[in-house]
């Protein structure tokens, strides 16, 4: 098919292979969220009254949910009317969405396996507007999305100035190599680093979760502790149950280690994050080839932060969070894992002038903001200890002054770490518990600034301040109230003073 | 560094206006009604859940002290509601400037929020059928900044929020044209 041929004219349905893709992606979520089920399932085989009616209902909600998605699918029409694109959706009720090219921002490619197999690509397409901001087709035709986003640009390009293309294909950005800056790139060493490195909270979760549903089942099938404590004297229970939860413990760090791994290695598999004329591009993926964009004037904060372990490793995560005018998602954020200071300093160099980098060094927060929550805490250990202790249960005891004193040691180290440095154009606040972290923003993108006081702060002349910025909010808390007043005095001035629009 | 150059410059700062010096304007009194009768639907709601609670205490021949219990927890809890309700509405105003509009509210948690005009994406007003009884409007003003940046100044004279979104209005048009 010549590219003239495709007419965007007439209303068009995307390509039949988005109906694949929507029963794909709402299988993937159903499965997301049944995983313990679906493991109780593999290993407890035993099926119990409650299982079988979860299951019925697992599979009514899959079958209305293919349903609904192949009805989407049909009602789902996209055509081209002058200088607008329009899209035309709703199963109950009928939706027509218009979107001017002047404020499409960029186009996004995006192709996982099933997508490659059939060569067709996902179509993600962010627009500058306040409500609704993005559009995304599941699968269209990969002639016809580029002619698409060729005709989109060039008539954009036709009707204002702005010259350069925001977004670009890999074969483009190749071809011509002036227009894009390497800024780091990640080889199978790298990507070990970033794996073992990574925040493993996440996927240590995800099996605890799996081990509890074990345990449950364990006690369905009356294996309880209560039963084997008949058999067994108490004493050698204990000993074989602390041997017991050590060995799970390793068993789950490992696992935990190399899901996390594996996830790198998927996610940012040949990782290559650009400068383009405009903006950033990241490039990574292993089945699923990602192609993100994120241009300088959507960047709302930049962020740099690293965990314990990738302090070590002297390794920095960078996040570049752009604006998003639904509630503030994690996606809308751009995450670059395994940079060094290097990579740090150039991303900030792009998006910072040499002069508004130059900042006093960062204040603290009061000691109050310690006091407070750790006076909390203490408040709750205490009733737990005794409570505890008069129900005779030592090792509760223990577990509770443990905990305790790993969250003490936590507060007052996010409060030791919390301070805030800002000039005549930017702002920094850092954080932290165990690593740390730096965000770091342009005034004039603030949007709106709070001051608030509880009881407790206006007893001590404290305030918080909370400064709002189209991709979430920061706060500066426990202040003195006279400092935060004149800080909320100053940025809201700033602001105001500014012609600079912040998107 | 910046703190010097900050305080050195005198006519840089005296140039930032400062919120403490600027009078803040009382929403309307008949807002403090609705205020109250809001409150007390809420109390009637729990009451009514509470009297639940109780009859099935009666019924089930549990313990009469557990109803005391109750009974109790909810004259605390519902004499705080008013309490509040009526304390918050002396602590709500709203102060319109040049560039900004400020509002501050909140009797136990205190706050004070700005908006700068160039910063406000749409305005609306609303009234609804409490405040419709008592002539009164809210007007809300939305940012980029998310649903928990949004800003609405209730117990307003219809007229007086009709104005103020006329200026806001004007205000935001300005920023555009730039």
């Amino acid at each position: 098919m010549k590219r003239s041929d495709i007419d965007f004219d007439i209303p068009t349905r995307q390509s039949y292979v988005a109906i694949l893709m929507i029963i794909y992606k709402l299988y993937r979520s159903l499965f997301r969220q049944l995983l313990p089920f679906i493991a109780i399932f593999l290993i407890g085989g035993k099926m119990s009254d409650k299982t079988q009616k979860i299951t019925y209902f697992i599979v009514a909600i899959a079958i209305l949910g293919t349903i609904y998605g192949i009805i989407a699918f049909f009602k789902y029409y996209f055509h081209l009317e002058e200088d607008e694109l329009v899209i035309q959706s709703g199963v109950f009720q009928k939706k027509k969405t218009n979107i001017p090219f002047e404020r499409i921002q960029t186009i996004d490619f995006e192709q996982n396996i099933l997508h490659q197999i059939f060569s067709v690509v996902a179509l993600k397409i962010d627009t500058a507007g306040s409500s609704g901001s993005e559009f995304k087709f599941d699968a269209i035709s990969k002639e016809k999305a580029e002619t698409l986003r060729e005709l989109v640009f060039s008539k954009k390009r036709s009707n204002s100035k702005t010259t350069s293309i925001a977004s670009s294909t890999e074969e483009d950005f190749e071809y011509k190599p002036e227009t894009t800056e390497k800024i780091l790139s990640l080889n199978v060493l790298d990507l070990l680093k970033v794996g073992i490195t990574e925040n493993h909270i996440r996927s240590f979760g995800l099996i605890l979760l799996f081990g509890f549903w074990i345990l449950e089942t364990l006690e369905d099938m009356n294996l309880g502790t209560e039963e084997l404590e008949k058999y067994v004297d108490a004493e050698s229970v204990f000993v074989q149950g602390i041997v017991y939860i050590i060995s799970i413990l390793i068993l789950f760090t490992i696992l935990s280690f190399l899901i996390s791994l594996v996830r790198t290695i998927l996610n940012y598999f040949d990782l290559k994050f650009l400068r383009t004329s405009k903006g950033f591009k990241l490039v990574a993926g292993l089945l699923n080839r990602r192609e993100v964009a994120a241009l300088d004037n959507k960047i709302q904060i930049l962020q740099w932060s690293q965990n314990l372990l990738q302090k070590g490793l002297r390794l920095y995560e960078i996040k570049l969070k752009q604006a998003s005018s639904i509630e503030v998602s994690t996606k809308k954020s751009i995450k670059i894992p395994g940079s060094y200071s290097q990579q740090v300093e150039a991303v900030k160099g792009y998006l910072f002038k040499k002069k508004e980098l130059i900042l006093d060094t960062p204040q603290p927060i009061s000691v109050h903001y310690f006091y407070r929550s750790a006076m909390y805490l203490t408040l709750l250990a205490i009733l737990l200890a005794v409570l505890f202790y008069f129900l005779d249960k030592p090792t509760q005891l223990v577990g509770v002054v443990l905990v305790y004193l790993f969250l003490l040691l936590t507060f007052y180290l996010s409060y030791k770490k919390k301070t805030y440095t800002y000039n005549d154009y930017v702002l920094k606040i850092n954080g932290g518990t165990f690593g740390a972290g730096h965000n770091l923003m342009h005034l004039y993108k603030i949007q709106s600034i709070a001051l608030e006081q509880n009881i407790y702060q206006r007893r001590r002349d404290l305030a918080s301040l909370k400064i709002y910025t189209a991709s979430g909010s920061m706060s500066i808390p426990y202040i003195q109230k006279e400092k935060a007043e004149d800080i909320f005095d100053y940025l809201s001035y700033k602001v105001e003073k500014s012609n600079k629009k912040w998107m | 560094m910046i703190e010097d150059s900050f305080t050195n410059d005198q006519v840089f700062q005296e140039a930032i206006p400062k919120v403490e010096h600027i009078v803040f304007q009382e929403l309307e009194r008949s807002y403090l009604k609705v205020n109250m009768i809001v409150a007390s639907i809420f109390c009637l709601i729990f009451l009514a859940a509470a009297s639940i609670v109780i009859y099935r205490i009666h019924a089930d021949d549990k313990p009469q002290f557990v109803i005391y219990i109750i009974a109790t927890v909810y004259l605390v809890l519902a004499g705080l509601i008013l309490f509040l309700s009526y304390k918050g509405y002396f602590m709500k105003a709203y102060a319109l400037r040049q560039n900004d509009i400020i509002y501050k509210s909140g009797y136990i948690w205190r706050s004070r929020t700005v908006i700068p005009f160039n910063r406000v994406q749409h305005c609306e007003i609303n009234n609804g059928p409490i405040d419709r009884m008592f002539n009164l409007s809210s007007l809300k003003l939305y940012t980029a900044g998310g649903s928990s940046s949004d800003l609405t100044i209730p117990g307003l004279n219809p007229q007086l929020a009709q104005d103020l979104k006329d200026f806001i209005v004007k205000k935001t048009g300005l920023y555009e044209e730039e």
